[in-house]
Order: structure tokens, then sequence, then C-alpha cells
């Protein structure tokens, strides 16, 4: 592998990173929004 | 790696470029951004014809008063549809499909940082819209009960709900897993010495659109997840007589609904930025203090959902919270509006296609920029609400905002593209047929709504026979120029005059730097980039 494809590799790497904090985050609110309603639910 | 690549290297593979042999390996397995981008952009232009029949049937049917050509149930079919179809079938797809052609190509990426989730991203759309299209063929027909499937009404309308639901979940995850791609390209993939302050803003526009994107598209899955539990699972989330509350679903859909404008709106206000200092051949003014406003925008996006609620009831206190913030909107917009007019002022100005449609998005998104800021007041909207006036007002930020963002960009990078120079004369004919009709179209809405016409009624009283017969000749109009805009891009792909890399004389970035059209695969030499070729290439 030459070094521009590491490099490139590497630059991949750190984006699905990126990508799996990111997707955590959008996870995050799906479940707020169902949190809230079941609260309101219970009030 | 040292030295800066130059326009030869960058260029580099032009004569081979890899491209797939046969169509299912080049279209359907593609990887490729620039493959995927040309996917999105047809796909939402046959989107955009699919919604615009649905508009023109809308239109047929208001023609004159009484009811003439369909059914009032069919009527409010078509309207929820043309809505559904245009928002996540045609300009979402379409702001996606730029962001794939041209991201990577102004930041130095070889690609989108998650090829094959790109790849996923856009090959869940056909089947999320066939589900939704399917609807109209089944028994009680499609949804009915309008865009923002306010529950009881949306739950009254048979099985279409499930298949409503399981497509905006699609069209949910693709948006999803595109705006991924597009934080992990901008943040990760960019060359090694392009800053964030160096990105041109089409790149910010799309940055910050993506984290809207991510914030509130599962918000609304959440929302209609539990519609879908309502329906057929006995649960009561809004259901007034099992305890639940209708209104929470009002206040959950907007919070998705108030950020979803801006997401149409905010990779329109890059692509103009991008199109204003080319051919006022002078850099965009205040770049800093666009990003900034974009990034305001995108933040009091979140803070202001209620103004849509206005009538449903609200305390005091939270009709005045709503208002001020809202109107406060105004500010970081009216900072772009100004910033635009700035970068012409005393520019050596052309006016080719490009530019025609960005001048009109100016002009014409302002005016529905005002009548926004009109609704923001409490007291008065309680008058516009339902009625005419806020179909003038979306429409004219959605079509002469969004749209005309979407077709001033097609003509700017078409020769990037294609690699030949569309026919000016035939794009000024577009443009004066587009933007004389969509005004014939849209401006007499506002009169009617002043006037109390409802919307997403078939019928209307006499009184108002005139200036709806004038609104349906322009969309009729309107509808016939966007044919003439297939023509002139289906003519422009097969050929004509051959564009240069540069294509405009005041064209500046490094997707400009090589040739037209793009080869397969750009950028694949990992490096520094030479700054000087870039809008911001310099330190600000």
């Amino acid at each position: 592998m030459s070094d521009n494809d590491e490099q490139i590799q590497a630059q991949r790497k750190a984006a699905r990173k990126t990508a799996l904090i990111v997707a955590a985050v959008a996870l995050g609110f799906f479940a707020w929004s169902i949190y809230i309603v079941l609260e309101s639910a219970k009030g | 790696m040292s030295h800066d690549i130059t326009h030869d290297e960058m260029s580099h593979g032009h004569d081979h470029d890899h491209k797939p042999k046969g169509f299912v390996k080049r279209w359907l397995m593609t990887t490729n951004h620039k493959d995927i981008g040309t996917l999105y952009l047809i796909f939402a232009f046959a989107m955009f014809i699919l919604g615009g029949a649905m508009a023109m049937i809308i239109r047929l049917e208001l023609f004159q008063p009484g009811l003439q050509f369909v059914e009032p149930d069919f009527f409010n079919q078509m309207t929820t549809m043309h809505a559904l179809i245009m928002v996540f079938g045609a300009v979402m797809p379409a702001f996606v499909g730029l962001a794939n052609w041209m991201i990577p190509m102004m930041i130095g990426a070889p690609d989108m940082a998650l090829p094959r989730m790109n790849n996923w991203s856009f090959w869940i759309l056909p089947f999320a819209f066939t589900l939704l299209a399917s609807t109209l063929f089944m028994e009680g027909g499609a949804p009915a009960g309008g865009w923002t499937m306010y529950p009881p009404l949306v739950l009254q309308g048979g099985h279409n709900v499930a298949y409503l639901v399981f497509a905006v979940h699609l069209m949910g995850i693709s948006s999803i897993m595109g705006a991924i791609n597009v934080i992990a390209t901008i943040m990760n993939m960019r060359a090694p010495n392009v800053g964030y302050l160096n990105m041109p803003l089409f790149v910010w526009t799309w940055l910050i659109t993506a984290f809207l994107l991510i914030a509130v598209m599962p918000v609304l899955a959440g929302a209609v997840t539990m519609l879908l539990t309502d329906r057929y699972f006995d649960t009561s989330f809004f259901s007034a007589a099992g305890g639940g509350d209708p209104v929470l679903f009002q206040h959950i859909f907007w919070f998705f609904g108030h950020p979803e404008v801006y997401i149409m709106i905010l990779p329109a206000f890059g692509v103009v930025s991008e199109i204003i200092p080319t051919f006022a051949r002078k850099p965009l003014f205040g770049y800093v203090s666009m990003v900034y406003a974009t990034a305001g925008i995108a933040f009091l996006s979140f803070i202001v959902w209620a103004h849509h609620m206005f009538s449903v009831g609200m305390p005091l206190g939270g009709e005045l919270y709503f208002m001020y913030a809202t109107m406060m909107i105004a500010v970081p917009t009216g900072v772009k509006i100004f910033n635009w007019v700035a970068t012409m002022w005393k520019g050596s100005m052309t006016f080719e296609t490009p530019m025609l449609f960005s001048l009109a998005f100016v002009i014409l998104f302002t005016i529905g920029g005002f009548s926004g800021v009109m609704m923001a007041l409490a007291p008065v909207d309680l008058q516009y609400h339902d009625t005419y006036f806020i179909v003038a007002h979306f429409h004219y930020v959605l079509v002469t905002g969004a749209v005309f963002a979407i077709i001033a960009g097609a003509y700017y990078w078409l020769p990037k593209w294609s690699g030949h120079m569309y026919n000016e004369r035939l794009g000024k004919i577009h443009f004066w047929w587009s933007t004389i009709s969509v005004n014939v179209l849209f401006f007499p809405q506002h009169f009617l709504g002043l006037a109390g016409m409802p919307r997403r009624i078939p019928d209307y009283s006499t009184q108002f026979a005139e200036f709806n017969m004038w609104s349906s000749i322009g969309g009729f109009a309107f509808g016939l120029a966007q044919v003439f805009f297939i023509f002139i891009v289906w003519k422009t792909v097969r050929g004509g005059e051959k564009a240069t890399a540069q294509v405009w004389e005041g064209a500046k970035g490094l997707e400009w730097t090589v040739p037209s059209p793009a080869p397969h695969h750009t950028f694949e030499e990992f490096g520094p980039v030479d700054l000087d070729k870039m809008a911001h290439g310099k330190t600000h």
C-alpha cells in the first residue's frame, strides 16, 4: 500500500468514527422524541 | 508530500478514469460520488415532475369555482401527496445530489467519506416513494390529511397510514445517512491544508444543514412511529380519548418541521453564495459573517416551532416568546441578503442564466421572507392562518427560493458535469418564462388569502374566481417552462460547445481546476492543494 493509500485509509477510518458518533446522536434524538411524549402522558 | 497539487496532477486519470462497465455496475452498485450525485438529481427531477403534475390537478380544479374535475377527497390526496413528494422527493434529494457532486471536489477529497453508505442512501429513496405512491391505488386512496400528518385526522385514512409511516421512515433513514456522510466527509476528508474557514460557503451551508438533519429527522421518525402504534397497536400517544394529547404531536412535528424549512433553504443560500461572486467578479462580501449568519439561522430554527401553532392556542407568554424569537430570524437572514447585494455592488456584473436565477432568488425569496415576518406576528397570524396567504408565503420561499437556487446551481455546474455549455439563449428564455409565470401563479394568492380564501378546499366563493384563474394560468405556464428545462438539459448533455475547466471567467474554487466534464475520479493524490485557487483560500 502506497503512502497515498495509507493516508486516505487513515482519513476514512477517522470518518467512520465521526459517523458512529453522529449516528449515536441521531438515535438519541429519536429516543428523546418518544421520551417526552411518555413523560407528558404521565403528567 | 510537500508540494501543492497542480491542475495537471489533479486531473490525473481523466483519460483512464476507471468507470465501471455495464448499467448495473455503473449505476446500481456505484460508490462514486459523481454518479450518485447524478442519480439523486435525476430522481429529484422525476419527483419534481410527479409532484408538479399533482399541482397541475390542484390548479385545474381551482381554475373556476365549483367542483369540476376531481372529488374533494382526491383533491385533499393531491395537496398532501404534492407536499410530501416535493419536500422529501424533490427539494431535499436535489440538494443532496448537488452536495454529492460538488462537496468532495470543493474540499479536495477523492470521494465521500463512506461511499457504500452513500449508495445505500440513494437506493432507499425509490423504494420509499414507490411505497408512498402505491397508496394512490389502494382502497381509500392516498393520505389526505395534509403533509403535517396531524392526528386524529391522518389516522382516519384507512391503511395508507402504514405505508405513509414506513415511507417517511425510509426517507428519514436515507436523509440521516446522507447527513452523516456529509458531516464525516467535510470533517475528515478535506485536503490537509484546507481549513474550515477556507471552505466554500456551499460546503459550510451543507455542514450546518447536515447537523439540522441529524437533530430533527429522528424526531419526525419518533413522531410517526407513535402514530403507527396509535393506529395499529391501541396506544394513545396522541388520542385524547385514551388520555393522550394530539397537540403534543403538533409540537413534535414542528420541532422537526421548522428546521426542515431551513434544511431546504440553507443549501440554497450556499448555491447562491457561489454564483453571485462568480458573475459579479468579486469575492463574497462578509464571508465569515455569512458563516455565522447560517449558524445563527440554524440555531434559531430550533426555538421558534410553535409559531406554526398560534391558532391552536397557547399562553400569552408563549405567544410573545415565539413571536419575538421568530422575528429575530430576520436579522441573520438580512445579513445574508445585504452581503449578496454588497457582493454585487460595483462588481463587473454579467447576467448569464445562473446569475439571473440567483438574482430572482434574492428578490423573490425576500418577498417570501417579508410575508414570513408578517405571519410571525401572533395577533395577525390568526387572520392569515390556513388561508392562501400562507400558501403564497411558503411557495415564494420554496419555489422562488429553494427551487430557483437548484435551477441556478444546475445551470452553473452543468458544464462541469456534462463538459458542454448549455444554450444561453434557451436558458434566458427559460428564466423569463419561469420568473414571470411563477409570479402570476403565486402573487395573487396573497390577495386571496388576505380576503379569506381557505387552503386545502377544492371549491370557493365566486369573489375569488378571477385571482384563482390567473393563478392557474401562471401554474400551467410555470409547469410547461420546466418541461422546457428538461429539453435544455437533455440538449446540453447530448452535445454543444465544449466547456473549459474554469467554465466561467470569474469562477474560483478547486472544482474549477479539474477538467470539464469532471473525471470519474478527482483528487486521488493525498496532499495539500493550492489555496490561491480557492475563493476563500486566504486566512480570514
